[in-house]
């Protein structure tokens, strides 16, 4: 005879935080969101500083200048198997994308899909053939374009998934969307700054090192001031229309605000010092901030209570119910 | 066709949670009320118990957002939202996305499942002994309240004579 698992019963007196989206989504978004910001900001600054730097491996020649820079895609597609793993039915992973008209799951299939395939399209050739960005012919440049419109798709997307849920007030606000884009680009500016920093260490460093490196730190900071902002503005606005689950604001807080705080002091220390190895540390430190920000913003969403619910609450309260 | 939903009365259950159980034997074969696509709310300090079933929503948000289409609206029978379990990936976006926490994730099967009114033939209808829940046409749903107040009402007129 086979025990099956049993449930409680539902008590209505406490409201639970959701369930169904655990880790492997807050994984997903993350590095959907991080892989795309770091393709946004490499591709600026492949366009204003076109670093290059090639070496040779095994007979080809590579450059890893715009494979460090471009590499968001590699992130976005690593984080994309985390959704499948999340799904009951893993093998039936391509139906997700069959409803675009109105899922947004679905639109982010597509959406993710189509950025992954354009921004590998765009790594590889660029990596292997730096002379298509030198010339930069119409069809290449509109490809890059595409490419990263794709690119800042994805990052807002991470936002929109969860703004389009109606019934958690935690997440349907239009500041959610704005502070995953911002905090897509931050985090996307770290993995760069990161790995940039990490491969100076074996391979020569070139003229423009330094250069970018102080280019993406002050970015950076700037990002990270407007990130702290904007969550700010998101945490006082919930808190106003929602006093019932106010206190969530507070947990959050708990949790991620000594990674921020301790992230903006590490970073403008480092910064002032320019010491690669405390850049690195601190890039580590926001890394691990942005993460604890979607695992805590999704693990805290709140549904509000069913109509029903709501008005036996109500009832109890006007002694309507349970006299006797 | 006309179209039949199901009414509950808080105020004749009395917990016992036998649509829970009728339920699941039905659906899945197993006498497992975490299965149930009904679930009773309980308030036990006042002694009040809410069976919670799926309402069809008429703007569905669990249709809206499923990117499969496995969850869909059948106006051939009863205007009823189902889920299609060949079709489902178990993503759990339309449990998320009702306000009244209804859809329910199988951990058995790995979809989520929903009231589906057992295909014309609701068993916690027909295992109720109470008749907490009834299967009734939408547009006479408000006929036993009325009913009720009517009697009160003649009741009232009885006693003031």
């Amino acid at each position: 005879m086979i025990i099956e698992p049993a449930i409680s019963i539902r008590n209505p007196k406490f409201q639970r935080s959701q369930r169904e989206w655990r880790w492997e989504i807050a994984i997903y978004l993350y590095m959907a969101g991080m892989g795309a910001g770091s393709f946004v900001v490499g591709m600026f600054t492949h366009w204003l500083e076109n670093p290059t730097m090639t070496i040779q491996v095994l007979g080809f020649s590579i450059d890893i200048a715009k494979m460090t820079l471009l590499g968001g895609p590699i992130l976005t597609a690593m984080g994309a198997p985390f959704l499948i793993l999340d799904l009951g039915i893993k093998r039936r992973f391509l139906y997700a994308c069959l409803n675009p008209k109105t899922s947004w799951v679905a639109r982010g299939f597509l959406i993710l899909s189509t950025f992954i395939i354009l921004g590998l399209a765009i790594l590889v050739i660029s990596s292997f053939y730096p002379a298509v960005f030198t010339q930069r012919a119409a069809p290449w440049l509109a490809l890059e374009i595409l490419s990263l419109v794709f690119a800042l798709a994805t990052a807002l997307y991470t936002g929109v998934l969860l703004k389009s849920v109606k019934y958690v007030p935690l997440w349907n606000t239009p500041y959610l969307p704005v502070l995953f884009l911002i905090s897509a680009l931050s985090t996307g500016t770290m993995v760069l700054i990161f790995s940039t920093i990490g491969y100076g260490y074996f391979v020569p460093r070139g003229e423009w090192f330094y250069k970018i490196t102080d280019l993406w730190v002050c970015f950076g900071q700037i990002l990270i001031l407007v990130e702290c902002f904007v969550l700010a503005l998101y945490f006082m606005v919930y808190r106003k229309g929602n006093r019932e689950t106010g206190p969530v604001v507070h947990f959050i807080l708990k949790e991620i605000g000594w990674l921020i705080c301790g992230g903006i002091a590490l970073f403008s220390y480092a910064h002032f010092l320019r010491h690669p190895i405390l850049l690195i540390g601190t890039s580590l430190f926001l890394l691990i901030g942005g993460f604890s920000l979607r695992i805590e913003v999704l693990a805290q969403g709140v549904k509000e209570q069913p109509p029903m619910v709501r008005l036996i609450k109500i009832g109890i309260n006007t002694r309507t119910f349970g006299k006797g | 066709m006309l179209e039949k939903v199901l009414v509950v009365d808080h105020e004749r259950c009395t917990g016992c949670r036998q649509c829970e159980m009728v339920c699941s034997v039905f659906h899945t074969g197993a006498s497992n009320p975490s299965r149930s696509r009904v679930k009773v709310i309980k308030w036990e300090d006042i002694g009040l118990y809410l069976p919670m079933t799926c309402n069809h929503c008429e703007q569905a948000y669990c249709v809206e957002v499923c990117p499969t289409k496995a969850c869909r609206r059948e106006p051939e029978n009863n205007n009823r939202v189902t889920i299609d379990k060949k079709r489902c990936i178990g993503c759990r976006t339309c449990i998320i996305a009702c306000p009244f926490g209804h859809p329910f994730f199988d951990v058995q099967e790995r979809v989520t499942v929903k009231c589906n009114y057992c295909d014309g033939d609701p068993q916690c209808v027909r295992f109720c002994e109470v008749k907490a829940i009834s299967f009734t046409d939408a547009d006479k749903t408000n006929i036993p309240k009325r009913r009720e107040a009517a009697n009160r009402l003649a009741d009232l007129i009885k006693l003031g004579r």
